[in-house]
């Protein structure tokens, strides 16, 4: 059953290469997606179309599991994107998958909002008032409940998030996750088991 | 050298995730099997987190710009805006003009026909989107919130508006009236000093939250995460603007709401009995919290989560001496004026508060709660018949018998079996249990009307044993209600199949019936009618409420509501100044509200009723 559900996560734009079929697979997608950034740097408007309605909702999700605030993960995406628009003539292949790239500026976006925000001393408040003031322990056991795992995110350390997010629910590989934080591989892993092990805490009651 | 846990826990997470089975994983692996399953079965409840998907109408806007960045670029021209400015500045425009330019490419509409649209219509999201647009040119923050508090109180007007003409709430509008209540908050909390509108925000989130909590059974199906997050936000800011610390999230609410009214009995630490079902009470719940203690009537309107447990919303203490100044009248809409209606020569006043849950017309059947306001019946709000035939006489049951089965409120909507008979208990159902614990063996009488072949809940009062009189045996039901049809032997009373008393004529159909009898096996074995009362030319009235006086001619003041009751009085139990009664009345010559039928929920009997029909 599990086997079942977690290649299901396959379906997912990937950049795996572990073993043979879906090493191909995965090059496969990036030789298409190529194809398509090529005809995006020549400003075609449908390849244009195909970039944006593939990212400007993974980028929207991305940012709200961050944020929790709708209109801020609105705003980051569509910054985003014009962003990626007006940077996609230098983009070149070298080993950086497209989305890995487009990642690595949502991230840095995000790294600006929330240098912008503790300039401006403004307050996060996410769109239930005062959710923040939840015990960890009543979080957790809520978010299991409901299957909202991302609830609990907001206990993690900002990197442990990351990971957390780009591998689990972007689903990237290790190495474009790497790229994206401009860490280490061994890093990520090591991120990753730290995320798993904070959550699994807090889930489990015993808090951070 | 030993690999490290991080490098093994992330071999097998990339092994899974080729389709490697978690227990072969685990085989590799066995002296970190425990560990490594926890970690993999979560990494497996991450993958399986829910997406959250952007709103149209800012996918729609942030294209419109992207395109016209990409025109930019083609043609060589500088950017018209720095990336570097804060979108959400933009955001109001760019929606709008997405939207604008979407339905103008579309071939029609206007800004102006949008204005009266509502959540219903194509053009709500353009309404929406033009205010946001009156907001990106205001640019003082306290004027800013006094107009997201307009245009959230639009929203409520536009929720009554539906509710009036019979259609379910929407998300949209709840979502809507969430984000700007939750604006004018946060900008308010900026500005400490505006008492004026932080006492306006906090007044205006109570009667949004009060209005919600009504509404439960009038929303869409696909309305209800809004619902929750809606009322969530509307008790939040409440609390927010009293400088009270606790929260509510939408999960407390996730399985709608419950109405009790219970004495008050510690569980254990935060936790109370209420009428015997278990409430939680924290930093979140409004109300007489710090005052509680253990034995107090107790008013709570309470969340249920998603996993069924309750917490409080709010908890009053209610004194039991004082009679209620709110009581329940149903019966035909005899007027229909500017600002009042009419029923049992009862002239009740509709304000912009009271909540229409139909298009007044006269000779409608209508249940109306009534509130004293300065001397004057002020109408709450305002329901049609809910039964299968509106046009005709109110199908409201009223059925007495014991609670059979172990009682839930777990769920949001559960059917209760009191003397045999199945009930669809709701969020909307009121449960009163100020007598008694609501438990299997419990006597309760049950308020209903009969909906889509279903009996629903309107009331559940737990009645209170009369330690003096004789106890009432188990399966002894009461059953007054409307008489329907009569079929080889049982009669239909207000939905429920009874069968027939012994030598007892057939009413006439729409006659109001009385019976007493004993459940024998499934069958509702009628013993004998009480009384039968013919329906006059107006029908019957009925009336729920305190008996808040007993005048010396004999005659009670309910509520507002002055009642002649007299020998032709069949009364049930033993009335006093503040017993809850249920009568059912009619007009006399004199235009006097005359009762027939009178059952005082304390059940000691004063009259010994005359079993005869009447009329």
């Amino acid at each position: 059953m599990y086997t079942a559900v977690l290649s299901g996560l396959m379906e997912k734009p990937r950049d795996m290469s572990a073993d043979a079929p879906a090493a191909e697979a995965a090059s496969d997608h990036i030789l298409r997606e190529w194809d398509l950034v090529q005809q995006a740097q020549a400003l075609q408007e449908s390849a244009l179309a195909d970039l944006y309605s593939t990212y400007y909702p993974r980028v929207y999700n991305y940012a709200f599991l961050q944020l929790g605030d709708i209109q801020a993960a609105e705003d980051l995406a569509s910054e985003v994107m014009l962003k990626v628009l007006e940077s996609i003539r230098n983009y070149r292949f070298r080993g950086t998958p497209f989305s890995a790239w487009v990642f690595r500026i949502a991230r840095n976006k995000l790294i600006d909002l929330h240098r912008r925000r503790k300039r401006h001393g403004q307050v996060d408040l996410t769109e239930p008032l005062a959710a923040a003031q939840i015990s960890p322990e009543v979080l957790a056991e809520r978010a299991l409940d409901r299957g909202q795992i991302h609830i609990a995110l907001k206990y993690l350390t900002d990197e442990q998030r990351q990971v957390v997010v780009l591998k689990f629910i972007e689903g990237f590989d290790n190495a474009s996750i790497a790229r994206i934080l401009r860490r280490s591989e061994g890093a990520v892993k090591s991120l990753q088991h730290r995320a798993l092990n904070s959550l699994r805490r807090i889930m489990s009651g015993e808090g951070r | 050298m030993a690999r490290s846990f991080a490098a093994i826990l992330d071999e097998c997470v990339a092994a899974i995730s080729r389709g490697e089975s978690l227990d072969a994983c685990l085989a590799r692996y066995p002296q970190h099997a425990e560990e490594l399953r926890i970690h993999l079965l979560l990494a497996q409840r991450l993958r399986l987190t829910p997406r959250h998907e952007p709103r149209p109408g800012a996918h729609a806007a942030a294209w419109q710009q992207f395109r016209t960045r990409a025109e930019d670029i083609r043609l060589g021209r500088r950017p018209r805006f720095s990336i570097n400015i804060n979108i959400g500045w933009m955001r109001p425009l760019a929606i709008a003009t997405a939207v604008v330019l979407a339905i103008l490419a579309a071939g029609g509409g206007t800004i102006y026909a949008s204005q009266d649209a509502l959540p219903d219509s194509p053009l709500y999201r353009l309404k929406l989107a033009t205010e946001d647009v009156r907001l990106w040119f205001v640019f003082d923050d306290v004027r800013e919130a006094e107009i997201l508090l307009d245009q959230s109180n639009e929203r409520t007007d536009e929720i009554m508006e539906m509710i009036r003409s019979g259609k379910p709430v929407p998300g949209n509008v709840l979502t809507a009236l969430r984000e700007r209540e939750a604006r004018a908050v946060r900008i308010l909390e900026d500005h400490p000093d505006e008492l004026a509108l932080l006492a306006r925000a906090r007044e205006q989130s109570a009667a949004q939250e009060g209005l919600l909590l009504a509404l439960w059974g009038d929303l869409s199906e696909s309305a209800r995460g809004d619902y929750a997050e809606a009322v969530a936000t509307l008790h939040n800011a409440q609390l927010r603007t009293t400088g009270k610390p606790g929260s509510v999230t939408p999960d407390d609410l996730a399985a709608g709401v419950i109405n009790i009214a219970g004495l008050a009995e510690p569980a254990a630490e935060g936790l109370w009995l209420f009428g015997g079902v278990e409430v939680r009470l924290d930093t979140g719940t409004m109300g007489d919290v710090d005052e509680l203690e253990p034995g107090q009537a107790v008013q709570v309107i309470a969340g249920r989560g998603s996993n069924g447990r309750l917490l409080a919303l709010s908890a009053t203490v209610t004194e039991r001496e004082q009679p209620e100044q709110r009581y329940v009248v149903s019966g035909t809409l005899e007027d229909v004026g500017e600002g009042e209606v009419v029923v049992a020569g009862q002239r009740i006043a509709i304000t912009e508060r009271t909540l229409l849950k139909l298009k007044l017309l006269r000779g409608q059947q209508v249940e109306i709660k009534v509130e004293e306001e300065g001397g004057e019946a002020v109408a709450s709000s305002i329901e049609g018949s809910t039964g299968d035939r509106p046009e005709e006489a109110p199908a409201l049951l009223a059925y007495e018998g014991v609670i059979e089965e172990e009682i839930s409120t777990a769920d949001a909507t559960d059917d209760w079996v009191v003397g045999g008979q199945r009930f669809l208990v709701t969020p909307d159902t009121e449960l009163d249990a100020r007598a008694g614990a609501l438990a299997e063996g419990t006597r309760a009488r049950v308020e209903a009307v009969a909906k889509d072949g279903e009996l629903v809940a309107k009331r559940v009062v737990v009645l209170a044993d009369e330690p003096e009189a004789e106890p009432e045996e188990e399966d002894t039901i009461r059953v007054e209600g409307v008489f329907e049809a009569a079929d080889e032997g049982s009669w239909k009373v207000s939905g429920v199949e009874v069968e027939a008393p012994g030598e007892t004529e057939t009413p006439e159909v729409g006659s109001l019936v009385t019976l007493e009898g004993r459940r024998e096996g499934d069958a509702l074995v009628a013993g004998q009618a009480v009384a039968t009362f013919a329906p006059k030319r107006e029908g019957f009235v009925l009336l729920r409420g305190q008996i808040g006086r007993i005048e010396e001619d004999g005659s009670w003041q309910v509520g507002l509501a002055p009642v002649q009751v007299n020998e032709l009085t069949v009364v049930v139990g033993e009335p006093q100044e503040g017993s809850m009664v249920f009568i059912w009345a009619s007009r006399d010559e004199e235009d006097s509200l005359q009762a027939i039928y009178a059952n005082v929920l304390d059940r000691r009997r004063m009259v010994t009723p005359d079993p005869s029909p009447q009329d």
